[in-house]
């Protein structure tokens, strides 16, 4: 019996993944534990390994694939051994491998020659599962997704006629985005198009960049995040003399020791994960409807890489000296703008820090990280005037924002934090 | 206010929406001068199709031998017919005061006088005037056969298709005056009950809304009959001649002369506004209420439905435009969708109907497919023993939409369901395609109509 090789799910939220490279070829011999192939999941790229010994019998989805998790990709087998059909995978997603991936079909005993024309669908196991429980026919979702690939989500979302999904799949209307007029809130045809004939006016969809890869996740965790997590947002000004000094201070030395210049964001980063573990409301996930209170203070530091926005994490951040913030949060800053983040370097954070400082922003209210309940926005420091014993002084002043979920914490826990960050930022000799 | 909503009309329309509104928790009256049931029940779609069914009983016994039964002697009772009839009238419509009486409904048996949009007068049972006050109106006085101004249409010869349902002696030579829906319907009646029917019809085309293709198919059947119908025929005046009389009409730039024994009028029918002048409502060009899509008329809180307001005399629209006027003031949304009404001729071959004609799809769509499948390609039919007719299906070619479904040949009428409720819930032709239809029913037509618009016909080549 030839042993299938699956698309590994990787993390709670992968659902899918890229076939990027076949590493082995069909009848190459391969020792188990030995890399196949490579793969890139919505965060990382990964190595997939030989489940078993043997000979790469059969390749069922060539490079760019992009195939749900827990799918056969490939087999292994004994030299000569051949893959029986009902084997072969249920279904692969990518009309570019379709000489080697079967498709999926939906019936209906006509298959018409015109336009009209049954079409092929891809679909997750998931998705497939509830469409073959609840009797919905795959031909008739409109996959909600760039890659066509039809997810549970679009099966819950579909409350338009089949006329209505023909023409809104063959015109590219996203049906969420329109008011069904039918009986119960069901999209008709009429519908779409009075909703399309306004879409029509521009007429320049190919001006449009369909979001894929990170753009894609980006966009669906920030949808998510605003959606559910009731934002609120507060500020205050800190006076950075106090860590300018420090700085100077510990400059060359930790210069000497890593080979790295230390940073306002190391140290605000080894301040913050002080406040977090002295102010554990906010060192929190929602989760399930519940608030999970996390032992570890784990802190990501958003990237801007250049295919978006990447948040590595620095776990246990509460337990590193100066020195390991500084070593560990710039490998992770250099792993995340090279694509060499592992999984476990994305997950498990509790906090994020965000800096646009460099940029010369002052000030922004971020949007969680879900499911994290704060997010910190810290601004450029600059030179302004601050009233000080009734004379006005010239301070280096940062401005700190904290966005945080209203569901998890209220306005004074959030505050109590975030004086605490300064507290410690304008007297760091509280952090021994 | 005595009610919160008062029906005018007990037609299939009126007593529809009492129903519903009693149904949503309001306090219900229904003022009705005439029968329960209105036209439909007593006067239309009820009694026409009892009489119709009689005939078809006659036909099938007189064609029993095609069947392998012998039968003799068969022949008509006309007075047995029309007793059959009213029996299925009594059952209906003391079925419909059953429910309107479970509904707890106030009936009013007498005429409404409508004095303003909240108040309406009827006499009680001692014949005593009543004001009654309601908060929301809806206006079901249905429409009264229309006389045209001829001379000799007041004759005791020329009746109207009300009268026509109680005739006992029937004439050897019967005129209908219009070649609509009713008339067609009774020049099969008539004909089957043995009369010499000659249809006059004004217009250049009989049915002009309904599929050319279809039409010409029923009257071909109807002639094969020895119907006569005369189109671009214009009536100019009924003298008393012995016996009978005549009908003096223009037919191809000539003066003709018919002789009959009974005239017909079934030109139309006009939406009855009785009692409704003090509310001055905004009316249209065929006299009727003009309402918008909540069936609401100028007057805030005021309600039309069916055919007062002109449009699509049919008493499944009446219905449909009753429930929603109903929900509407119930304070519910609703909204009358008339996209998808059925129309239905109940002779034989008996024709249906739904959406567009080849010709209306063509204009408004474009590209479209036409696909046909006839019931000589059906089993069942051939054991019912009548292969007469086909489908005619019309798909948008771009998306499959059923822009159009046209039967006739056996149980249309009753088939033409499944294209209403396809067009409604916006199925595709792959849809009903791919929609398993028992087998044997003559219902598979459309299933093999959609397979043939689909180039995939399996039982036709």
């Amino acid at each position: 019996m030839a042993v299938e090789i699956l698309m590994p799910k990787m993390g709670m939220t992968m659902e899918e993944g890229t076939i990027l490279k076949w590493v082995k070829q069909i009848g190459d011999e391969i020792v188990k534990g030995e890399v196949v192939l490579e793969i890139q999941t919505d965060k990382v790229k990964m190595d997939v390994e030989a489940p078993a010994d043997g000979v790469l019998l059969k390749i069922v989805a060539a490079e760019g694939s992009v195939v749900p998790v827990n799918t056969p990709i490939a087999y292994i087998g004994e030299a000569g051994e051949t893959v029986a059909e009902e084997e072969q995978p249920a279904s692969v997603a990518d009309s570019s491998s379709a000489e080697t991936a079967e498709e999926v079909k939906t019936h209906g005993p006509v298959k018409a020659t015109s336009s009209v024309d049954s079409e092929k669908c891809k679909a997750t196991p998931a998705a497939k599962r509830m469409a073959a429980e609840k009797g919905i026919d795959l031909q008739n979702i409109t996959p909600g997704s760039t890659d066509g690939m039809i997810r549970v989500k679009d099966l819950d979302a579909v409350k338009a006629t089949p006329l209505a999904q023909k023409i809104a799949h063959d015109q590219g209307i996203d049906l969420s985005a329109v008011k069904g007029s039918g009986v119960h809130g069901k999209i008709t045809k009429e519908d779409l198009l009075s909703d399309s004939a306004i879409r029509s006016s521009d007429d320049e969809q190919s001006s449009v960049t369909p979001l894929a890869g990170l753009r894609k996740v980006i966009a669906e965790r920030m949808s998510l995040s605003w959606h559910e997590a009731p934002h609120a947002f507060i500020s205050l000004e800190v006076d950075m003399t106090a860590m300018a000094n420090l700085r100077s201070e510990i400059l060359k030395d930790l210069e000497e020791k890593t080979g790295n210049k230390v940073s306002y964001n190391h140290l605000l980063i080894k301040v913050v994960a002080r406040a977090l573990r002295d102010n554990p409301a906010v060192n929190a996930r929602f989760i399930d409807n519940g608030i999970d209170f996390s032992e570890d203070v784990n802190i990501g530091v958003a990237v801007a890489a250049e295919e978006g926005l990447i948040v590595p994490v620095l776990h246990k951040a509460d337990k590193l000296n100066i020195e390991e913030v500084v070593l560990n949060t710039n490998e992770l800053i250099e792993k995340a703008r090279n694509g060499e983040l592992v999984l476990k370097e994305l997950e498990g954070g509790t906090f994020t820090i965000s800096n646009l400082g460099m940029f010369g922003i002052t000030m922004f209210g971020p949007i969680l990280n879900p499911p994290e309940v704060g997010i910190l926005g810290a601004g450029k420091i600059i030179d302004s005037p601050v009233v000080e014993n009734g004379n006005i002084v010239v301070k280096p002043i940062m401005t700190l924002s904290l966005s945080f979920d209203h569901r998890a914490l209220d306005g004074a826990q959030a505050s109590l934090f975030l004086s605490r960050v300064r507290d410690l930022m304008e007297s760091p000799a509280k952090l021994l | 206010m005595d009610y919160d909503i008062l029906v005018l009309g007990g037609g299939i329309g009126g007593y529809v929406a009492a129903i519903r509104a009693a149904k949503g928790g309001a306090k219900v009256a229904l003022v009705e001068k005439n029968h329960i049931g209105g036209t439909c029940l007593n006067y239309g779609c009820i009694p026409t199709k009892s009489l119709i069914r009689s005939a078809e009983v006659l036909d099938t016994v007189k064609n029993a031998s095609d069947f392998g039964v012998k039968a003799t002697g068969a022949e008509l009772d006309l007075e047995s017919v029309i007793k059959r009839k009213d029996n299925i009238v009594k059952m209906l419509t003391e079925g419909v005061e059953g429910l309107l009486n479970a509904n707890q409904i106030t009936i009013y048996n007498s005429m409404g006088n409508v004095k303003d949009a909240r108040t309406v007068e009827v006499k009680d049972s001692s014949g005593k005037s009543l004001d009654l006050t309601t908060n929301k109106l809806i206006i079901a006085t249905g429409s009264v056969t229309t006389i045209p101004n001829i001379p000799g249409v007041d004759l005791p010869g020329v009746i109207t298709s009300k009268e026509v349902l109680n005739i006992t002696d029937l004439p050897e030579e019967v005129c209908i005056v219009g070649g609509g829906v009713i008339g067609l319907e009774f020049a099969y009646i008539l004909n089957a009950f043995g009369a010499k029917v000659t249809v006059l019809e004004l217009l250049p085309e009989i049915l002009p809304k309904a599929e050319r293709e279809l039409v010409n198919y029923l009257l071909d059947s109807f002639r094969e009959k020895g119907i006569s119908i005369l189109t671009k025929a214009q009536v100019n005046a009924i003298e008393e001649s012995e016996p009978g009389m005549n009908v003096m009409f223009y037919h191809n730039d000539e003066e003709k002369t018919l002789q009959s024994g009974l005239v017909l009028m079934a030109v139309g029918r006009e939406p009855n506004l009785a009692g409704l002048d003090a509310l001055n409502l905004k009316r249209n060009s065929s006299k009727g209420i003009i309402v918008n899509s909540s069936m609401e008329t100028s007057l805030p809180g005021v309600y039309a439905i069916g055919d007062v307001t002109g449009g699509v005399q049919l008493a499944h629209v009446a219905t449909a435009q009753g429930i929603v006027a109903a929900e509407n003031a119930l304070g519910e949304e609703a909204k009358f969708n008339s996209n998808s009404i059925p129309y239905c001729i109940y002779s034989k071959p008996e024709m249906a109907w739904v959406g567009l004609t080849e010709e209306e799809a063509k204009e408004k769509y474009g590209r479209i497919k036409v696909g046909r499948f006839p019931f000589t390609g059906s089993g069942k039919a051939m054991v019912y023993g009548d292969t007469s007719g086909l489908v005619k299906m019309i798909i948008d070619e771009k998306y499959g939409e059923i822009v159009g479904l046209h039967l006739i040949g056996p149980e249309a009428t009753n088939m033409i369901a499944e294209g209403v409720l396809a067009r409604m819930l916006e199925a595709t032709v792959i849809e009903l395609a791919a929609t398993i239809h028992p087998h044997p029913t003559l219902s598979e037509v459309l299933m093999e109509a959609a397979h043939m618009t689909l180039d995939q016909g399996i039982h036709y080549i």
